[in-house]
């Protein structure tokens, strides 16, 4: 883990990924922020994790003791479609919708 | 009263549901700690007729019917309005049911309403929400706890019998630890979490608050059967040990020679009315046949920098859907659609959870994501193999909720403008338990300080050892309550 120092470039280009918009004077807290928690987990840089294998969800360690409580393993369910929710229930949150669908800004441009 | 006797005299007619749900609403409407975000009354009122009338004809459904509860704004329910505790889902009206919603609607049990939290779960105060703080209901000056502290103060304040809240870093063993309550976060995949709006989809579980083990072990009937929605749920597994609890009795309880494992650092480290209580706990439990055994869990120490590596990195996933676009809020600066997205984003999203995505991107960014979100994942593994080696030589692990009782309103945000890790190490102790995907167990103790405030204790299980798990807990419960 490289000792990383958080500045306006990093923070400006990790809100445009996050798709944040980050005023001036927001700006310094988070940096701040960053800098902060990203020197904490640096931490973890001296553990020795060589030969470790990373673990992404407790699902897939536990499957043994998963087989012991119900004598089965997990499975994929079938790809089998099924009703889903009403258009009209779906658009009923959005803030505009026309003719069914959710109405945005142009995407291409030049359209209208 | 545990609500298994509740339901002989709700059967025998000498109370009614609607009695019940009228003493609630009355509460909750008082508002005296902002525990409701929304109060579901007419709904509430129209539920416990029906339960009433069920109990009448004899048609009985579980032990739940007829009880109020609340649920945590985490939670979809179907036309009342959820709102994850954040301007951006202020309006939001779902148009579905999510399983929790649904599970406890078939239970007959009635939903007095959705109940506040920090924002999309991210925090251990219900400060950080535009609904208000949250407060402790045991004295008010201080903090309910977090994210689940409506949860908790509804309980606590006895405007609900019990709540559903979510637990991803021990947001719900938190509050319960505050509010002197019983916390469960169940093993990871034990319940549904469709229709819970996600935080850390590899930690998150529903997690049941009560006055009881018993009332725990009743909720957690109900809310783990089965449901195809969640493919990371334990699939047909039957919940059962209510007839095992139920058959305890205080004055023969022993513990057997269960062996509980503890870390003695960890209890040193508390502050001093906490480590009394712990210590105080650790004999009665010896001293009703528990066989009291050091263990070292030598990784947990790096729990909170993996957590916010991992639960950040998946939050920055699942908030991405909030796009100004399919429902929530949507920005009047909306110039472009990018303008629409990020505006909508940064005008709808609170301050900490803004910080939160910013640093799940970034563990997640090209030329970053090894070093930070993979180690993460590394170092993950050695804590989970830390508990496995603990559970070769222990039955269940004990330990502290939280080295410290519930502090006061706006103190640590004012500690948290100078130093935001003072608040994320509330959750030392909790975080651990979901990065393993262990279930845990948080019991109250009172504390005769002049504070009022209790304090408590953590066990913590093998996985999917659930129901072990409360019966032992049951046990404990009876012992230092004697």
């Amino acid at each position: 883990m490289k000792k990383i120092t958080v500045d306006k470039k990093l923070v400006n280009h990790v809100a445009y990924l996050s798709r944040l918009k980050i005023n001036q004077e927001e700006l310094l807290a988070y940096e701040e922020h960053m800098q902060r928690v990203l020197g904490y987990v640096e931490q973890l840089a001296e553990i020795d994790t060589q030969n470790v294998e990373p673990l992404y969800s407790p699902i897939f360690e536990n499957q043994d003791y998963f087989k012991h409580h119900t004598q089965q393993s997990f499975k994929m369910r079938s790809d089998e479609i099924s009703d889903s929710l009403l258009v009209k229930d779906v658009l009923k949150n959005t803030a505009e919708h026309e003719a069914q669908q959710f109405k945005i800004n142009a995407v291409i441009e030049g359209e209208q | 009263m545990s609500f298994h006797e509740l339901h002989q005299k709700l059967k025998n007619q000498e109370i009614t549901s609607q009695e019940l749900t009228a003493q609630c609403l009355t509460i909750a409407k008082k508002n005296s700690h902002n525990s409701f975000i929304t109060i579901n009354e007419d709904q509430a009122l129209d539920q416990a007729k029906t339960a009433d009338e069920n109990f009448k004809k004899g048609s009985l459904t579980g032990y739940l019917q007829g009880i109020p509860y609340s649920l945590k704004d985490l939670f979809i329910t179907k036309g009342i309005r959820t709102t994850a505790g954040s301007l951006y889902l202020s309006n939001y009206i779902p148009p579905y049911d999510g399983f929790i919603s649904q599970k406890l609607k078939q239970s007959g049990a009635i939903l007095i309403g959705k109940v506040g939290c920090d924002e999309f779960g991210m925090g251990s105060t219900n400060e950080n929400t535009i609904y208000g703080a949250v407060k402790n209901p045991i004295n008010n000056e201080f903090v309910a706890g977090g994210s689940s502290g409506g949860s908790a103060a509804s309980v606590a304040e006895a405007s609900s019998l019990f709540s559903i809240g979510t637990d991803t870093g021990g947001s719900v063993r938190l509050p319960s630890n505050f509010c002197g309550l019983v916390g469960y976060k169940p093993s990871y995949g034990r319940v549904s979490r469709y229709g819970q709006i996600a935080y850390g989809s590899s930690l998150d579980q529903a997690s049941p608050m009560a006055n009881s083990v018993i009332d725990i072990a009743i909720i957690m009937k109900e809310i783990s059967a089965n449901d195809p929605h969640d493919s990371t749920q334990m699939p047909n597994s039957q919940f059962s040990c209510i007839d095992q609890i139920l058959s305890l009795k205080k004055s023969s309880v022993n513990l057997n020679g269960l062996k509980i494992g503890y870390v003695p650092a960890f209890i040193e480290s508390c502050d001093e009315s906490v480590k009394v209580s712990l210590k105080k706990t650790l004999d009665l439990m010896k001293q009703k046949g528990a066989n009291l055994i050091e263990v070292a869990l030598p990784n947990l120490k790096y729990s909170v920098a993996v957590y916010y590596l991992i639960a950040t990195s998946e939050a920055s996933a699942n908030l991405a859907r909030y796009d100004g676009i399919h429902y929530g809020f949507r920005s009047q600066q909306n110039q472009s659609l990018e303008d629409l997205m990020m505006n909508s984003r940064s005008e709808g999203l609170g301050e900490e959870v803004k910080k939160r995505i910013m640093l799940g991107t970034f563990a997640l960014s090209s030329g970053y994501s090894d070093e930070y979100f993979s180690k993460a994942c590394k170092v993950r593994r050695l804590i989970y193999n830390d508990f496995m080696n603990a559970f070769n030589k222990c039955d269940i692990v004990f330990s502290p909720v939280c080295s410290s009782k519930a502090f006061k309103l706006a103190e640590k945000n004012s500690d948290k403008k100078l130093d935001p890790l003072k608040m994320y190490m509330n959750d030392l102790y909790t975080i651990p338990v979901n990065l393993a995907g262990l279930p845990g167990l948080a019991l109250p103790v009172k504390d005769s300080s002049l504070d009022k405030l209790p304090t408590g204790f953590q066990l913590i299980g093998k996985p999917y050892a659930d129901e072990e798990l409360l019966i032992q807990g049951r046990k404990i419960e009876m012992i230092i309550n004697q």
